[in-house]
């Protein structure tokens, strides 16, 4: 009591004296500080800026704009005052970028600027600023294609800026990433480039993290960022100019993005949009936008000569092996670009060539030889690896080192490596595709396109002419490569994205301009699934649940179970639950220790189901023994810490949104019997699509409704000894697994879910039976009670 | 596959493609579609949409894939890989036997060793041939520069140390056994102008060829010539085979052959005397090999090892060890079984 008495005396001491020291020598202090130079150029900006209390709200947000515009424009009124908007030339811009104050801030221009600008003047777009410029100007939407390496990230948002002043009309241009990590990225390189700080002038905005301040007026982020902005904005009112980056990756946000953007166009004729593309076809994004004006910047890249093989080879993966090393042992100084399919091959791989090469070097057949693996849930720290230089010559004279990186295609399009002049291609890699008849979505190993193909080789030209060795023959890439990589609006189940459009005002989803329409039956089971969900009424209407689902980054399925949850009287523990579903893998489980990961698997388990397993795993992480220190008990457990630490964010992500929808956070007590059957309740409330029952006695599993035959996933905690289970994931192999699986009783299908489970709806067969016994037993009972 | 494949057993669903639900045209979304006006088997997306020609047959229906179990490279279907033997080899040697051939018996399987030798080497090192294809300029292969490099093969000869003329010596051999692979292509398509050029370098190389020969042994002479036999049977695919070097040729691409080969005699020299060498040293089997044998050699598969000429020599060869041996043995031992053909055709 006393000690908190102390503390508020104290507080209320410190914050009489803050006030008596900015009343005394507050100008004196801000005149030195050159973090507070702006103090002194507008005085009146000074009380809006720091308003402690922010009550007035938007309004004086609006204000603080609008007066630090009035301030840069008093500031760099030689440098941008005779520009008219829309009107200007590359010359004007040119000189406004020679400084010597900065046009948007108007501070002076450090050298590391100007070294930046000369740089940035040699990169092959600012050949074509003027070309740029005039049909920028004259026309509303733009497809710009510029190779990787062309400069068109970084350098068109700023040609933008120069002659579209967002900040004049309190507005911003915004620049679309597929990948979180480029966002941040670029805009730390851009922000350096105008030589302001991040998140002022410059900014991010991606899911988890919001780099933004009121002066921003150019900011990167990812396409989901902007679509989930045009859920609340149909408009997108607060953007100037759209800039779509990496359109030719078509990604679903993009796709997405692309369909809505065009009707806004017609809605708004001040709205700019520029689509920009990798991929020198771009005659389809040309012929979608009403023929735009195409501007084609070639990047710098040299000839790649391409090797085929003479016949077909029987296994892809020794073959890749053999040609790295016969790369090694033969070829001129160059890194190596081997592209393979998945994580496990990967580091299989990187094992395997490791060996070998040891063994070339200690014959002295080659120099030496490093290899880094690269795939996408690599931690951060290990990515960067790749970027370290091939390593020396064993001695002075000797043959000259060489690096190998083991990629998936991430290192196709997204990351650009300097230095690889070898790329090996097989031909394969890991895609998504969804099947809407048997509901399974998965990752499965597949021939690349010749779009894709094509790409890799340019990886080998970046630095020197380089070499493709393509592991097939020639009259293999004619024929069985497709031409272009099926989008992802093709291959993804579409339950959360017909969500999304409905919630952006979408009516007519049969008629909504995508660049490629999905197949019918795959809109049908998004439709059917919200639908059984109740996001979606009989009509096809958009529900209160359905509205609130969308807010929900997350699976429609998954954004129901935690917003029932509180039905069950156990909110905490099903969005702990989401969380932990929606980041990567918990579990690890290393190749050479299998057998005391899975020991340490066991002390987590519970005998109902993985998914209370995953549960126990995420209270025993939280708990204080383990966050003494968590990545030595994660270690220790086998688990992965940077999953956990993920998980642990999304759910507080969530938390944030339940708690500003009002949704009640509550827990069963523990000693409640009930606390893991309310657990297992909430999960149905979900999941109810994702069921599967056991075949008689067998190990077998038959989906609901949909009768495919599949496994218990060897993963599984789960005995065999439950005849009805919820799964999480349907994954295909040559058999079929389910995997998170956790067991559930018909009872609670019937009553939770009557809708899909109306009886009369089921084919005959054992499942219909089943259903039908549990059906007259629950009868029967309620009879006994009426009796009573 | 064999009898000792493993084998992949699935139980197939009664309607694995769930035709109950795609069939049933009461259901919710079917409904919903048709009321926004979507008639079954047409497409999504804008009515007249300009773009309609760019889309592909995935907007009709979902996106295809053949599941993919194993490491099968792109292109090569399962079974179209030579059919593993073991064992027949044995019986084919124990049968010849049997009756009365034990020479050649020995003698085959003396090769059989050799070849085995020979692939593990390869095996460690290269077995990785390639053709080219072309220059990605751009975004579209040229195919303008391609035909001039098909010939060419990838692995290139590095002058450096004493190391890399071994490696040297080998890309050569390869490059004249592809060169071959080639050319038994491009005989059955019609290229004339090819051909000549093809034609010509064999020259130019015969000719590098006599003249290096003359100043080695006798015996690898008589090897080269065995070999020459050989290679103009295929260019020629004609039965007089002897003649080749006495045969009328056009006298300017004679010259020329002539003129490049003395360019390159110098380093032939070097490396042919060393091969000499170790020819010398390595082979006492190969002292006369009688023309049907050479026959014999010569149908071996095109993709195999070509099997005439010396010993490569081992400046690049690798000892495995331990767990690494027997690994290595593994695979030597399955790639003898798969690499020839030859023993169950002759059973």
């Amino acid at each position: 009591m006393a000690s908190k008495r102390e503390l508020t005396s104290e507080d209320g001491n410190s914050s009489t004296k803050r006030a008596k020291m900015e009343n005394g020598n507050g100008k004196q202090d801000a005149g030195g500080n050159p973090y507070l130079a702006h103090w002194n150029d507008d005085s009146n900006s000074k009380p809006l800026r720091v308003d402690p209390n922010g009550t007035s709200g938007w309004s004086t947000l609006y204000g603080g704009i609008a007066l630090t515009n009035n301030r840069i424009e008093a500031n760099s009124a030689d440098a941008l005052y005779n520009f008219k908007r829309h009107a200007t030339t590359s010359k004007q811009a040119s000189a406004a970028e020679d400084g010597p104050l900065n046009p948007f801030t108007g501070k002076s221009l450090s050298n590391r600027y100007m070294g930046i600008l000369k740089k940035r003047r040699d990169l092959p777009v600012h050949k074509q600023r003027d070309e740029f410029l005039k049909l920028y100007q004259e026309s509303q939407i733009l497809v710009f294609v510029g190779e990787t390496g062309s400069g068109k990230t970084t350098q068109i948002p700023q040609f933008v800026l120069f002659d579209d002043m967002p900040h004049k009309s309190a507005q911003m241009v915004a620049c679309t990433q597929p990948r979180r990590v480029a966002a941040m990225s670029v805009a730390q390189r851009v922000a350096e480039e105008m030589d302001v700080e991040l998140g002022e002038e410059v900014g991010y905005s991606i899911r988890f993290e919001d780099k933004t301040g009121p002066n921003t007026m150019l900011k990167y982020m990812t396409d989901g960022m902007l679509l989930r902005e045009a859920m609340h904005d149909n408009n997108l009112t607060r953007y100037s100019t759209i800039i779509l980056d990496e359109a030719h990756e078509r990604t679903l946000a993009t796709d997405i993005l692309m369909g809505l953007l065009k009707e806004v166009v017609l809605r708004r004729k001040d709205l700019k949009l520029i689509i920009m593309s990798a991929t020198l076809d771009a005659t389809k994004f040309q012929k979608y936008f009403h023929n735009a004006p195409l501007l084609a910047v070639p990047g710098r890249t040299h000839p790649v000569e391409i090797f085929y093989t003479p016949a077909p080879e029987r296994d892809y993966v020794e073959a890749s092996l053999r040609t790295v090393l016969q790369i090694h042992a033969t070829e001129d100084e160059g890194d190596i670009l081997l592209f393979l399919t998945g994580e496990e091959e990967i580091e299989d791989a990187c094992r395997k060539i490791n060996l070998e090469a040891q063994d070339l070097v200690r014959e002295d057949a080659a120099g030496p030889l490093v290899v880094y693996p690269l795939y996408g849930t690599l931690p951060p720290a290990q990515q960067q690896k790749i970027f370290s230089p091939a390593p020396p010559p064993t001695r002075p004279g000797g043959r000259p080192g060489r690096k190998v990186i083991v990629s998936t295609n991430i290192a196709e399009t997204s990351l650009t490596i300097d230095g690889i002049v070898y790329v090996v291609d097989p031909g394969f890699s890991k895609q998504k595709v969804y099947n809407p008849r048997i509901r399974v979505e998965s990752l499965l190993v597949s021939p690349i396109s010749k779009a894709s193909a094509q790409q890799r080789a340019g990886r080998a030209g970046r630095t020197r002419p380089g070499k493709c060795f393509r592991l097939y023959t020639e009259q293999a890439f004619k024929k069985e490569l497709i031409e272009q990589t099926y989008p992802e609006v093709l291959r993804s189940n579409l339950a959360s994205t017909v969500l999304e459009l409905k919630k952006l005002g979408v009516e007519d989803l049969v008629h909504f301009d995508l660049m490629d329409p999905p197949a019918p039956e795959t809109l049908m089971r998004a439709l059917e699934e919200l639908n059984y969900l109740a996001c979606l009424d009989d009509e096809g209407e958009l529900t209160v649940l359905g509205s609130l689902a969308s807010q929900f980054p997350l699976d429609p399925a998954l954004a129901v179970m935690l917003i029932t949850s509180p039905e069950f009287y156990c909110s905490n523990e099903i969005l702990s639950l989401t969380a932990l579903l929606s980041v990567p893998q918990i579990f690890v489980r290393p190749a050479a220790n299998r057998k005391r990961a899975d020991e340490m698997k066991d002390l987590f388990a519970h005998p109902d189901g993985d998914h209370l397993t995953m549960l126990n795993v995420y209270h025993a992480f939280k708990s204080e023994e383990a966050q003494a220190n968590p990545k030595q008990w994660c270690h220790d457990h086998f688990l992965s810490y940077r999953a956990l630490q993920q998980a642990d964010n999304v759910r507080m992500q969530l938390k944030r949104i339940m708690e500003r929808e009002e949704l009640e956070l509550m827990s069963t007590s523990f000693e409640n019997k009930k606390y893991y059957e309310n657990i297992r309740r909430a999960l149905v409330a979900g999941f109810f699509m994702q069921v599967a029952k056991r075949e008689g006695n067998g190990k077998t599993y038959t989906t609901v409704k949909d009768e495919q035959n599949v496994l218990l996933h060897p993963s599984t905690v789960l005995g065999q000894d439950s005849e009805w289970v919820v799964y999480n994931e349907f994954v295909l192999t040559t058999k079929n697994y389910i995997r998170t699986v956790t067991s559930v009783k018909a009872e609670w299908l019937l009553d939770i879910a009557p809708n899909y489970y109306d009886i009369a709806s089921f084919k005959k067969g054992e499942i219909r039976t089943a259903l039908q016994r549990v059906a007259t037993k629950i009868q029967r009972k309620e009879q006994e009670k009426g009796k009573r | 596959m064999g009898l000792a494949a493993p084998k992949n057993r699935s139980k197939i669903s009664n309607d694995p493609q769930n035709t109950t639900w795609a069939n049933n045209t009461e259901r919710f979304g079917h409904r919903i579609l048709t009321s926004q006006g979507w008639t079954p088997g047409s497409s999504l997306g804008a009515t007249d949409a300009a773009h309609k020609a760019h889309y592909t047959a995935a907007s009709h229906s979902h996106i295809r894939v053949l599941l993919k179990d194993d490491n099968l490279g792109l292109g090569a279907k399962r079974g179209s890989e030579r059919a593993e033997n073991f064992g027949l080899a044995g019986f084919a040697s124990i049968l010849g036997r049997l009756n009365g051939k034990e020479e050649e018996v020995k003698k085959e399987q003396e090769r059989q060793e050799k070849i085995a030798q020979r692939a593990y080497v390869y095996q460690k090192f290269g077995m990785m041939n390639f053709v080219s294809g072309g220059f990605l300029v751009g975004d579209k292969i040229e195919k303008g520069v391609k035909r001039e490099i098909e010939v060419k093969v990838e692995v290139k000869s590095e002058p450096e140390s004493s190391d890399s003329e071994a490696v040297e010596k080998k890309s050569k051999k390869r490059k004249r056994s592809s060169e071959d692979e080639v050319k038994l292509e491009e005989q059955s398509g019609d290229e004339p102008e090819l051909k000549r050029k093809k034609k010509s370098m064999n020259l130019r190389e015969e000719a590098a060829k006599e003249d290096a020969a003359l100043k080695s042994s006798s015996k690898s002479k008589k090897e080269k010539k065995d070999k020459k036999d050989k290679k103009d049977k295929k260019s020629k695919s004609a039965s007089d085979t002897l003649a080749t070097d006495s045969e009328p040729l056009s006298d300017k691409a004679r010259r020329k052959a002539e003129k490049r080969a003395r360019k390159e005699e110098k380093k032939l020299k070097k490396a042919l005397k060393k091969a000499a060498k170790e020819a010398a040293k390595s082979s006492p089997t190969t002292e006369d090999p009688s023309s049907g044998s050479e026959e014999e050699v010569e149908s071996t598969s095109a993709s195999s090892v070509p099997t005439s000429g010396t010993a490569t020599p081992s400046g690049l060869t690798y000892n495995p060890r331990g767990m690494h041996a027997v690994r290595q043995r593994y695979i030597r031992q399955k790639k003898m079984a798969s690499m020839d053909p030859q023993a169950l055709k002759e059973v």
